[in-house]
């Protein structure tokens, strides 16, 4: 048995709220994904933001309910077997405004657990296990108003695990983080499934998250799964052909729409009119893409060579970068 | 063990929204005031109006005469009653704002529970500030009640919350559907206090508003609670039969509303889900 099996999973949304006699027009945000997804595995969805990460998320956790398709948690069927998931299951949330600020840690594991049914005999217990584990047991006490965005995060995902679910999902568990909060959480989460054996599925639209912490990644973009494999299995999509970075200045990037070669912008600074470009480009390419770009009155600062990353696979699939 | 662990689960709501209200202390002194302010000056302006505390016109219309009397019974009732519309859907109107009401949907704790732990602490605090209230209309206004009879109207006013638990439930399943429902809720509550017969009897009012004021569960038990009050049981037999009748209807709309507004929101991706 697997831990999640979506197929074919679609969900649309109205652009505006359907009344009688009110036409909407509904729009797809997730267009017929299918995915299983092994026991104490961890499993990202990769994408940019508006690809239906969040979506699958709400319908895996049976926030939403598909407009087509199916999909099963530890086997149970997410339309049908509601509660039975809710136990097993549980959820970080996008976002740092998911839990009571004006509660303390504690007060809100206290809260969490009672509605997750954690018996009385072991709440105190895991508890405070949880809030040694993500090291918030020293403030406990202490209004969540009060902790910065890394610590809030930590104390979401110690609620996550306060019903020590078997599948955990995380939405985009390390937006906004502080470089330091992010490391600790990607740690965490990776010892959640080698130490805990927890399955987890994450979304993220951070490479290098992906690439570090997953097993297996699905890239997802306009609602459609549109390759999966491990990391390593990605990137062989791309590993003969080099990666290229190009930084410029004084560039147009809506010319890249004429260009003869795909180059995707993976940076952009618009107060120094700074940009990166990257793509795989062969090497008697390149003189032509210098070429180019500075027949498009772009200054080169900069051309590297660079090892092939999902982002290289991103770029080769839809020929766009996933930009934050 | 199933029932055990909801039990804990509304416990767990209550004590939760016991602990943010704590945190608003100031609160606690501006909803009594708000509620003193409003009932006294709704008595002032009819004890000025009739020029007496007793008015024939009310003896008319409602078979007893003292205003004052009739005022605060129908304060207390509507205060009671207002606390299930306002905690079903400020349940939903606050996590919402709070950002919070995802997890709590998320959770396996069942809907219903959720909505009674954000209400029954607020039936709790309102039964606090209705025993203030009362303490301070005797010092201030000389009320007079039979409160053998006012203690025997108890049950009526339960049986009328479970219409009024529909109405609730209805109005959250609305509020689900809106974008902004802030606006929504205060005209509900308002629209409520004006039918329900609170500081006026029903009969004042045009006759379309009258039919209004008697298919919500709200004015008929405001009267049901008046009646047993002034007169005893035998004489409310109607109006408590019809409490009954209203309240079974409230309880199957609002049940069958919010279960399909729920699912409309679980289809339409709205609030929370």
């Amino acid at each position: 048995m697997y831990a999640i099996e979506a197929e074919n999973l679609k969900k649309s949304y109205p652009k505006k709220i359907p009344l009688p006699f009110r036409k909407v027009e509904w729009v797809n945000a997730v267009n017929g994904i299918s995915f299983k997804v092994k026991k104490g595995e961890l499993f990202g969805l990769l994408g940019p933001n508006g690809a239906g990460k969040t979506t699958t998320i709400k319908i895996l956790t049976t926030l939403l309910e598909p407009s087509g398709g199916d999909a099963k948690i530890l086997g149970y069927d997410i339309r049908r077997d509601v509660r039975e998931i809710r136990r097993r299951i549980n959820l970080v949330a996008e976002g740092e405004r998911t839990l009571y600020w004006r509660l303390s840690a504690y007060e809100n594991l206290k809260y969490f657990a009672r509605i997750y049914y954690v018996p009385k005999s072991v709440e105190k217990e895991r508890i405070e296990e949880l809030l040694k584990l993500v090291g918030l047991w020293e403030r406990r006490n202490d209004l969540v108003m009060g902790f910065s965005r890394g610590m809030k995060q930590r104390l979401a995902i110690a609620k996550a695990l306060i019903n020590d679910p078997e599948v955990l999902f995380l939405d985009e568990p390390t937006l906004g983080l502080d470089v330091q909060s992010a490391i600790f959480v990607r740690e965490f989460v990776r010892k959640l499934v080698d130490e805990h054996k927890k399955t987890v599925l994450l979304t993220t639209h951070y490479m290098a998250e992906a690439e570090e912490l997953c097993d297996r990644i699905a890239i997802i973009d306009h609602g459609k799964i549109i390759a999966l494999d491990t990391p390593e299995g990605l990137k062989r999509l791309v590993k003969d052909e080099d990666a290229v970075e190009i930084k410029v200045k004084d560039f147009n990037p809506e010319k890249l729409r004429d260009a003869p070669f795909a180059l995707a912008i993976v940076k952009e600074d618009p107060t120094s009119n700074l940009t990166t470009l990257r793509g795989q480009i062969d090497e008697e390419d390149l003189p032509k893409v210098v070429e180019w770009l500075v027949k498009n009155n772009a200054k080169i600062l900069s051309v590297e060579e660079k090892e092939p990353t999902l982002e290289d696979v991103f770029i080769k699939l839809t020929g766009r970068a996933i930009r934050d | 063990m199933e029932a055990t662990k909801e039990l804990r689960a509304l416990y767990g709501v209550i004590v939760k929204n016991w602990r943010i209200f704590l945190s608003y202390k100031v609160w606690f002194i501006s909803d009594i005031a708000f509620g003193l302010f409003f009932a006294g000056q709704a008595l002032l302006i009819g004890i000025g109006l009739t020029g007496e505390r007793n008015s024939k016109a009310l003896q008319n219309l409602t078979g007893y005469s003292d205003y004052v009397a009739f005022a605060i019974l129908g304060f207390m009732v509507l205060g009671f009653s207002l606390t299930f519309l306002s905690g079903f859907v400020w349940s939903i109107i606050e996590e919402l704002y709070a950002g919070t009401l995802e997890y709590s949907f998320a959770a396996p704790m069942r809907r219903i529970t959720f909505f009674l732990g954000n209400v029954l602490l607020r039936i709790i605090l309102t039964l606090l500030y209705l025993g203030i209230y009362v303490i301070l209309f005797v010092l201030l206004f000389g009320l007079s009640l039979n409160w053998v009879n006012f203690l025997k109207a108890l049950p009526v006013l339960f049986l009328g919350s479970i219409g009024m638990v529909g109405v609730g439930l209805t109005a959250a399943g609305i509020v689900l559907y809106l974008r902004d429902p802030g606006p929504f809720v205060n005209v509900l509550e308002m629209l409520v206090f004006a039918l329900s017969g609170a500081m006026y009897p029903i009969k004042i009012l045009p006759k379309g508003l009258q039919y209004l004021a008697k298919a919500l569960p709200y004015a008929p038990t405001t009267d049901a609670v008046r009646k047993v009050v002034a007169f005893g049981y035998t004489a409310a037999k109607g109006e408590i039969s019809y409490v009954l009748f209203i309240s079974a209807v409230y309880a199957l709309i609002g049940y069958l509303v919010y279960r399909w507004s729920e699912r409309q929101a679980k289809i339409v991706g709205l609030k929370s889900y």
